[in-house]
């Protein structure tokens, strides 16, 4: 609990007499308050760093390339040496020193900033035509060592940034997946991801991995579809994962990359142009379904029944007549699924998906181009009876269960 | 340790920087001289010059069907490679373009390496980009206007840079 507000709660539990005021202290005492100074230091880092990389390509044509260039590596030098200085007084587990070490990481990301700048003002300087993001995948190693020297997770949060920044940018100016961005993720960020067991690292890994995947698919001249094969992959790969931060960060982030894929599809298949271009391929059939028994015999052995429904999200639709009608109904059957099992079992974090899901799914029909006035309007009148009939049986359902209790005593 | 290792990689971005520096500055020794001409744009809309800069494009971004032996196998923005042969006024225009690299070791030849664009079936020509198709600061060349046919001399460096010497109307 937030320590604001356990002081207030705290203060009426005194009150009413079921703890004493020394007791309250001694509990708030064991909350100690945070020293939230370091995000003053972050935001000015983060607008000092989009300075640096306005400026670096602003209009000065005026000054020569080597001046220019010595503008940019002359701070460049002094940031990361300052900011070792400063990380270096991060010796002792004191608020002092924690405040060093944040001032002293914020001038090496200053610093690695200065340095992707000056990189690409070289590049911009002598007019040189890019074929692949080449710079981008030196500054993305540099990020990745930084990290290595310094084990500070804000210096893994921008070298991951960089890194998947990199891949989305080749893949948007240069049509092409770079295997070397690719290679620097997995190897680097995944060894830590999976090492340090931190839920933040573990989130962005995940989140990576899916713009990786879905870059990789958008590249390889493969139809669409084969990135429901590749989520699928990622959420196995979750499920096999002997580290829970990484597991939860896999298996979530898969589902939620599937959802969004899954909005999008249902309006693509609308799309008569698109539906006559695509090609259905066998293959993928083949290999997702070896997937999808895999996954579903996994779950069997885990004993984890109730996340069967997961698999839903991961059939593919795309092959029959009013395929997206198929795509939002296993929408809505999901968020169903998981609304009324978190409130049969009581638990909060089904719910929050159930409502998250439900969310979206109705986001996904009220936005449906195509739908006359009249559908859509049909669609959530039965869609809103339902809930009602829902939670009025669970209602009873929860009544009759209190009763019992009751009777119990 | 750290120490080490923070100089280590702090002399590893310095040699980057300048090790690229260097090469780029080469192109005035190094690089190679060739000659373009412009299409004379056919719509007002090629016809500007933003902030001093100005879009054209050049003879050898439109090339002839004859002239690219797989074109069904190319996808918008695939990589190809178009060898360049100077005419008899010193122009270059295309002689080949594959999707495998080219090589040349004659004086009056060069590679450009660039992007392939679209097909255009009514005037039989399919369309590369070269990413040298914006000059900057134009007006340091002299005076132009969007819908003038240039002639435009550039140096071609060995590392994919490229440097305008001159532009010139041709009238």
């Amino acid at each position: 609990m937030n320590r604001d507000k356990l002081k207030k709660e705290g203060k009426k539990w005194v009150q009413e007499e079921l703890i004493t005021k020394e007791q309250l202290n001694k509990i708030l005492a064991t909350y100690e308050k945070k020293d939230q100074s370091y995000i003053l230091i972050l935001l000015a880092a983060l607008l000092v760093s989009i300075g640096i990389l306005i400026f670096a390509f602003s209009d000065w044509t005026e000054v020569s390339p080597l001046v220019r260039i010595s503008f940019l590596l002359v701070p460049m030098i002094a940031l990361y040496v300052i900011g070792h200085h400063f990380f270096q007084q991060n010796k002792e587990e004191t608020e002092r020193s924690k405040h060093s070490s944040v001032l002293g990481v914020s001038f090496i990301i200053l610093g690695y900033v200065f340095f992707g700048a000056t990189l690409l003002l070289i590049i911009n300087m002598y007019n040189v035509t890019l074929h692949s993001v080449w710079p981008l995948i030196i500054w993305s190693v540099i990020g990745l060592f930084l990290y290595v020297v310094y084990e500070h997770r804000f210096l893994f949060v921008v070298g991951i940034v960089i890194n998947i920044s990199s891949q989305i940018i080749s893949g948007l100016s240069f049509s092409s997946f770079s295997i070397l961005i690719f290679l620097i993720f997995f190897v680097g960020y995944f060894h830590y991801a999976f090492h340090r067991e931190n839920r933040l690292f573990s989130y962005l890994f995940a989140i990576g991995l899916s713009i990786q995947l879905l870059v990789f698919t958008m590249i390889s001249s493969q139809a669409y579809y084969w990135l429901i094969c590749l989520f699928l992959l990622m959420y196995v790969v979750g499920e096999l994962m002997p580290k829970a931060s990484l597991k939860k960060a896999l298996m979530t982030i898969s589902l939620f990359s599937i959802f969004i894929f899954k909005m999008i599809e249902s309006f693509l298949l609308q799309d008569t142009y698109f539906l006559r271009e695509l090609e259905i391929q066998g293959l993928f059939f083949v290999v997702l379904g070896i997937v999808w028994i895999a996954t579903l015999v996994l779950k069997l052995r885990h004993h984890n029944q109730l996340e069967l429904i997961d698999l839903l999200l991961f059939i593919p639709f795309f092959f029959l007549p009013n395929a997206y009608i198929f795509i939002i109904v296993s929408m809505f059957i999901y968020s169903l699924f998981w609304l009324i099992n978190g409130f049969q079992r009581q638990r909060d974090d089904k719910v929050q998906i159930g409502i998250m899901t439900f969310i979206f799914s109705t986001f996904t029909v009220y936005i449906q181009f195509a739908w006359e006035t009249l559908n859509k309007s049909l669609f959530f009148l039965i869609g809103g009876i339902l809930l009602f009939v829902l939670s009025f049986i669970l209602e009873r359902t929860r009544r009759k269960k209190v009763n019992e209790g009751d009777d119990l005593k | 340790m750290k120490r080490i290792l923070f100089y280590s990689l702090l002399v590893v971005q310095l040699i980057a920087i300048l090790f690229l520096t260097f090469q780029f500055e080469q192109i005035e020794a190094q690089g190679k001289m060739i000659q373009l001409r412009t299409n004379k744009p056919e719509y007002p809309i090629y016809d500007f010059i933003y902030d001093r800069h100005m879009y054209v494009e050049y003879e050898i971004n439109r090339i002839p069907e004859d002239k690219v032996s797989n074109a069904d196998e190319l996808e918008y923005d695939d990589r190809v490679y178009v060898l360049l042969k100077s005419d008899a006024d010193g122009v270059y225009q295309v002689e080949d373009v594959a999707d495998k690299k080219l090589t040349t070791d004659k004086a009056d030849e060069i590679v450009l390496v660039g992007h392939y664009h679209y097909h255009d079936e009514q005037m039989n020509y399919h369309f590369i980009n070269y990413g040298m198709e914006e000059i900057k600061h134009v007006n340091e060349y002299g005076e132009f206007r969007g819908n003038d046919q240039l002639l435009v001399t550039m140096l071609i460096g060995k590392w994919g840079q490229h440097q305008i010497v001159a532009i010139e109307k041709i009238k």
